[in-house]
């Protein structure tokens, strides 16, 4: 009744809301990646493409119901390969995360503290995230489904109704549609479904494992279907060719907010208050999962206190890194790579270790 | 002063035992010793103790003296036995409703001390306890704190028996379980814990059994004394367990599945666990009409953010975000602004300072003088601070709304809560602006996702609200009372349902 | 304790940073309006600013000034105040006639706008006649301050379909996405402005103006749902009569085929008399509300096709955003001939089909 795992909902919810922030930060370079509103194509592949292998996964996490893919693998592979795919998802939730703390501040900067200095914004953020962390999954999750009610829900109707005047033949056209581009932005679009790498972990940690299988393929959809509603929205304020020129399209388009009778002059630092908690939330999960990450990798009981190893790291990443807008131009490979590899990871592990179950 | 064992047996010299007793009340002078001899020819020494006050004088004279006096025959009891005079002496006559036997001095000093009248007999090694509780005490009237517009104007007072018969007489169930406790060294403060059997969750249950009987204290004066020491997080501002001074809050609360702890020496009833949702929750809502309470409970929870959030916001906005304001009202504000000293921020501080001021002169002087205070500290200091000049005229409306909806709060302790954290957000909106308060309000939503009160999470139904999506019902809204068919989800009661009993 | 010590540490962080950027509401002046205009090579800047003191807040202070850009503009109007100046109420930009002409200056100027972070997309738009300074400065009595005036104009315009567009933000939409947009010009109209005509701006740049009634036609060709044609006079029988259509459906057919574009509007009106004569009662009679109808869709065939005409042939500008739904629902064969467009267009058959109902006479026969 009151032990320590989380419900199953809660856990779709921590995977919807994880992806629904990488979605957004990544979107423009799908804007950008491909000519002409057919980007929802690509959402629609990269969820198929993730959602066949749920299944696999998901029998080979009935085997071993309490374990992450960082310990499914120390049982299947030599004691470097785990090592090595536990070091990989530590860095690239670590990579992720700062990234995302690095956007976030600047946008925060940009539109309401324009002369805070960036490294205190980052502080504020990481310490306030480190007070979360450090409490567990159980928190996490709860903090995740508040800030679902309180903030997501706001924040999108926010963006509907900042879709005023907006000229809804902005989905045209479709055909013929840039094939290409929508081929080369499937791997940053696969990338932004963070919630496929987080359930490797997350999982783990849910009381009603039966449950699993069910959630995870409710989490492609629900995320599928809030990515795509997005990004119409994006498209049918903006036209295509704005949507392309915007740094963040979801800071764009909240000036704009036009409620019937709405009064107040600017609406963008409202909807970037919920903003700010979805992706507070965001940061708290990723920065769980890397302590969950290197708990499993450095096998230690006590994961809490690895947010203190973890706060100097992210601070220095974020402080160090470009903004997004900056990278979009060295970002395509790494995003490749790193796409592939969360996708690829999953599945070799699954298998393998259905094959082991079999023999 | 020689220590005196208070676990030795009573001695069958009833001298002995009352040196013993004098000593032990030495300089007590409310401690009556009374001495009697019963019998005719063969006289049988006695001892009456009790203390003077805490016994209806009746009970002792009228029933116990005269009838011992006059009905005991004492003639045979030269030659038999202690046991069987004790026994004869206890199937007399005696007239009131309760009698033990009892065999130690700690038992005779414990039941003296909660008003029974001890009798004592010579050659006896126990003695008998005849029950003459009774002291003076205040009517059953309407708490002052939870008045409402329709439902029952009784509430609790200072003796626990009296609550525990309020509650006992709106629940005529043998499944409601009262369970009797002790608290405190020195006070030995009654408590009872009261629940229905088959409703309750045994794990809370035993919590909270668990958490009483490991209190150490010297004396408990309020219920809140309990409650500090057996809540989950006591460095939390939020309070995680509900009082009441409603016998019918309480009846409902150990419907729904909760424990309820009475206790002594005080009206207001501890209920536990205790939820965000239940603070915001009147019995009132049940009493009226299920349409207009649910407008009221979506105005206090509206009320909820405006008692923490509107003056931080106020500060934000002023010092940091001027386009948030429709643009006429920005230059109202600005105009309005132009020949005030203060910053902001100061002046929200300030004026929630005065409120507070107000607040607290007003609570400790009660009646015409108290309302005189609200009425100067509201009207003539807003009013006159205005146009010194001091502050705006928005800020005393904002701090005014926001104390105005502090108090649409059912919950007293609750509302206090937020009303002090209200200060932080102003001081975090004054470094951060609008990122500040979504800071702080990130911070709270954390702490409050942290706490439990005895293993439920503070949040429930929102903190997983696809499981306990029945119970949303109940929160924002208030459903129909036929359609509530379910005992509150998050309580994991042992019966599900509130038919079929 | 490690609570204790993670609140303390937070405590510090915020002790320590100070308040960067907080300036409180009264220690800012507002700029309200806008106008801007080229001064030779230099920008011109006009800028109004509602006095803030206590009672009489429809004073204002208007101040011109020569700059580069607008970072040059703010970066001296911080020198000549004792307040800070914030763009965030903004209301109205004003372009004079003479910058609008100007490609590469309103490019400049309206990349700045698009970039600033600061500064609401929502701000009003709008084309001097003349000088922007002039429009600025005028004297209105009954609302002093230029900005409210015009934004609230500019508002009521929007929403009663007079106009295309209000914001800043249709404005770089439309010509980002379309290369051309309607923008509303202010003129002077002792002791007021009016609004009455738009702007054609083809890429970035000023090519003429739209007169009242073209623009009504080119409205009923863009937005035929919301536009309303307020009155078609006419004259029948030695009777003059005025007429208005309250519903307006539209249909259109775009064929593109070897570079050879047919556009058909079929449009659809309802309409009511406005005005007719005491003591006639012709309207009864079928066969004259006939010749009604006939006359009326004459008069407004005419009105449209010598617009039509005049955005072909005279300003070469697509305002009838046929590229737009081109690009939308025959891509392919629009990518062939994006780049001459102009001349497609130039040489497109456009043609508009009136169809007309009388729903009613009014209240009396």
């Amino acid at each position: 009744m009151f032990n320590q795992d989380i419900t199953p909902y809660q856990n779709l919810s921590i995977l919807v809301m994880v992806s629904f922030v990488l979605q957004s930060m990544l979107m423009p370079i799908m804007l950008t990646e491909i000519d002409g509103p057919t980007g929802w194509i690509t959402i629609i592949i990269a969820a198929i493409l993730l959602y066949l292998p749920t299944r696999l996964i998901n029998k080979s996490m009935k085997n071993h119901e309490e374990d992450t893919i960082i310990s499914i693998s120390d049982k299947l592979f030599p004691k470097y390969i785990a090592k090595a795919i536990g070091i990989y998802y530590i860095l690239m939730f670590l990579t992720i995360n700062s990234l995302l703390m690095k956007d976030f501040a600047e946008q925060i900067k940009l539109m309401m503290l324009f002369r805070s200095p960036l490294s205190t914004i980052i502080i504020v953020i990481l310490l306030t995230a480190s007070y979360a962390t450090k409490k567990g999954i159980q928190i996490i999750a709860n903090i995740t489904n508040i800030a679902l009610l309180v903030a997501l829900i706001p924040y999108l109707l926010t963006i509907i109704f900042s879709t005023y005047y907006a000229d809804y033949s902005n989905i045209f056209p479709i055909y013929p549609a840039d094939i290409e581009g929508v081929v080369r932005s499937i791997p940053s679009t696969m990338l932004s479904f963070l919630g496929f790498s987080v359930l490797m972990f997350s999982n783990s940690r849910v009381s009603e494992k039966g449950k699993n299988f069910r959630t995870n393929k409710l989490f492609i959809i629900i995320s599928s279907f809030l990515y795509i509603g997005s990004y119409l929205l994006i498209i049918v304020k903006f036209g295509m060719k704005e949507a392309a020129n915007l740094v963040w399209p979801f800071v764009s388009i909240m000036k704009f907010v036009n409620i019937p009778g709405f009064f107040f002059e600017s609406t963008e630092i409202v909807g970037l208050c919920f903003q700010m908690i979805v992706i507070f939330t965001s940061i708290c999960i990723l920065a769980y999962f890397t302590n969950l990450a290197m708990q499993e990798t450095f096998k230690t009981k006590e994961n809490g206190y690895f947010i203190y190893i973890q706060i100097p790291i992210l601070y220095i990443m974020a402080a160090a890194l470009p903004g997004m807008y900056m990278m979009f131009p060295y970002i395509h490979m790494p995003i490749y790579i790193i796409s592939g590899l969360n996708f690829l990871i999953p599945i070799i592990v699954a298998y393998l270790s259905n094959r082991k179950r079999a023999t | 002063m020689k220590k005196i064992d208070l676990k030795q047996n009573i001695h069958k010299d009833l001298q002995t035992n009352e040196q013993i007793l004098r000593s032990i009340f030495e300089n007590a002078d409310d401690i009556i010793f009374r001495k009697l001899e019963a019998g005719k020819s063969q006289k049988l020494k006695m001892l009456l103790i009790y203390v003077d006050g805490m016994t209806t004088k009746e009970a002792i004279s009228d029933y116990a003296i005269e009838t011992i006096l006059s009905g005991l025959d004492i003639s045979k009891i030269q030659n038999i036995s202690d046991t069987q005079l004790l026994d004869a002496v206890a199937k007399s006559n005696i007239a009131t409703s309760e009698i033990q036997i009892i065999t130690t001095i700690e038992e005779i000093v414990d039941k003296i001390l909660s008003g029974e009248t001890v009798l004592i007999l010579d050659r006896c090694i126990k003695a008998i306890m005849l029950s003459s509780r009774g002291w003076p005490m205040r009517g059953i009237q309407e708490p002052s704190a939870e008045t409402l517009i329709r439902g029952a104007r009784d509430g609790f007072n200072e003796t626990m028996k009296v609550n525990i018969t309020l509650i006992r007489r709106r629940l005529k169930d043998p499944k409601l379980k009262v369970k009797y406790a002790q608290v405190g060294k020195r006070s030995k403060t009654d408590i009872a814990i009261m629940y229905i059997d088959d409703i309750v969750n045994k794990t809370v249950l035993e919590t909270v059994e668990k958490r009483i009987n490991n209190i150490d204290i010297e004396a408990v004066l309020e219920s809140s004394y309990i409650e500090e020491m057996i809540e989950d997080d006591s460095y939390s501002p939020f309070p995680q367990i509900e009082n009441t001074e409603r016998p019918d809050a309480a009846a409902s609360a150990i419907l729904e599945g909760r424990v309820v702890i009475a206790i002594d020496n005080t009206p207001s009833v501890l209920i536990a666990p205790a939820i965000l949702v239940s603070f915001m929750q009147s019995s009132e809502d049940y009493y009226e009409r299920w349409m207009p309470s649910c407008i009221t409970r979506m105005i206090r929870y509206l009320a909820l953010p405006i008692t923490m959030l509107l003056p931080a916001i106020y500060v934000a906005v002023t010092q940091y975000h001027p386009n948030l304001l429709p643009t006429q009202l920005a230059l109202y504000v600005a105009a309005s602004r132009a020949n005030v000293p203060f910053p902001p921020y100061f002046e929200a501080l300030l004026m929630e300072l005065v409120i507070e001021l107000v607040r607290e002169a007003s609570l400790r002087i009660t009646g015409p003088v108290g309302s005189t205070i609200g009425l100067v500290g509201g009207l003539v200091i807003g009013q006159s601070s205005v146009e010194a000049g001091l502050i705006t005229p928005l800020a005393v409306i904002i701090v005014a709304l926001t104390a105005i909806a502090s108090f649409t709060i059912p919950s007293y302790n609750f509302s206090t809560t937020l009303r002090m954290i209200r200060f932080g957000f102003i001081i975090l909106a004054a470094t951060f602006g609008l990122f500040g308060i979504s800071i702080g309000l990130s911070f709270v939503i954390i702490h409050l996702c942290t706490l439990k009160s005895f293993g439920v999470p503070y949040l429930t139904p929102f903190t997983s609200f696809v499981e306990h999506r029945r119970d949303l019902r109940d929160t924002v809204i208030r459903p129909k009372i036929k359609t509530m068919v379910r005992k509150p989800q998050y309580l994991h009661t042992e019966k599900k349902e509130r038919k079929n009993v | 304790m490690k609570k204790i010590i993670l609140l303390l540490l937070i405590l510090l962080i915020l002790l320590l940073s100070a308040c960067w950027d907080s300036v409180e509401i009264n220690k800012r002046e507002y700029l309200f309006a806008l106008g801007i205009d080229k001064e030779g090579d230099e920008l011109k800047f006009t800028s109004e600013i509602p006095k803030i003191n206590e009672g009489s807040e429809d004073e204002r202070l208007v101040n011109s000034m020569e700059n580069k850009s607008f970072a040059d503009f703010y970066n001296l109007s911080y020198l000549h105040s004792e307040k800070v100046i914030s763009d965030r109420l903004m209301q109205v930009i004003v372009l004079g006639e003479e910058l609008a002409r100007d490609s590469e200056t309103v490019k400049k100027i309206f990349d700045e706008i698009q970039r600033s972070p600061q500064m609401n997309r929502r701000v009003k738009i709008c084309i001097a006649k003349g000088k922007a300074e002039e429009i600025i400065k005028a004297e209105i009595p009954s609302n002093p301050i230029v900005g409210r005036f015009l934004s609230d104009m500019l508002v009521k315009l929007k929403r009663e379909s007079y106009q295309d567009i209000y914001t800043f933000d249709e404005a770089i939409l439309h010509l980002g996405q379309r290369g051309s947009a309607l923008v509303p010009v202010v003129e002077t109209n002792q002791d007021s402005l009016k609004i009455e005509k738009a702007a054609i701006v083809k890429e970035y740049e000023l090519v003429g103006f739209l007169e009242t009634d073209e623009l009504e036609c080119v409205m009923l060709l863009l937005d035929p749902t919301n536009a309303n044609i307020r009155n078609i006079n006419i004259e029948l029988e030695d009777i003059t009569m005025a007429i208005g259509a309250a519903n307006i459906t539209k249909t259109d057919k775009i064929n593109l085929q070897d570079e050879k574009l047919t556009v058909d509007y079929y449009i659809t009106l309802y309409c009511y008399v406005d005005s007719f004569i005491i003591g006639n009662n012709s309207l009864e009679d079928k066969n004259f509300l006939n010749k009604v109808k006939d006359e009326s869709i004459k008069t407004i065939s005419q009105r449209t096709t010598a617009t039509v005409d005049k955005l072909k042939n005279i300003y070469k500008v697509d305002l009838l955003r046929i590229n737009d739904k081109l690009y939308k629902y025959h891509k392919k064969e629009y990518e062939k001939i994006m780049d001459k467009y102009d001349e497609v267009f130039a040489e497109a058959s456009i043609k508009v089909h009136y169809n007309m109902e009388i729903l009613s006479v009014g209240l009396v026969k």
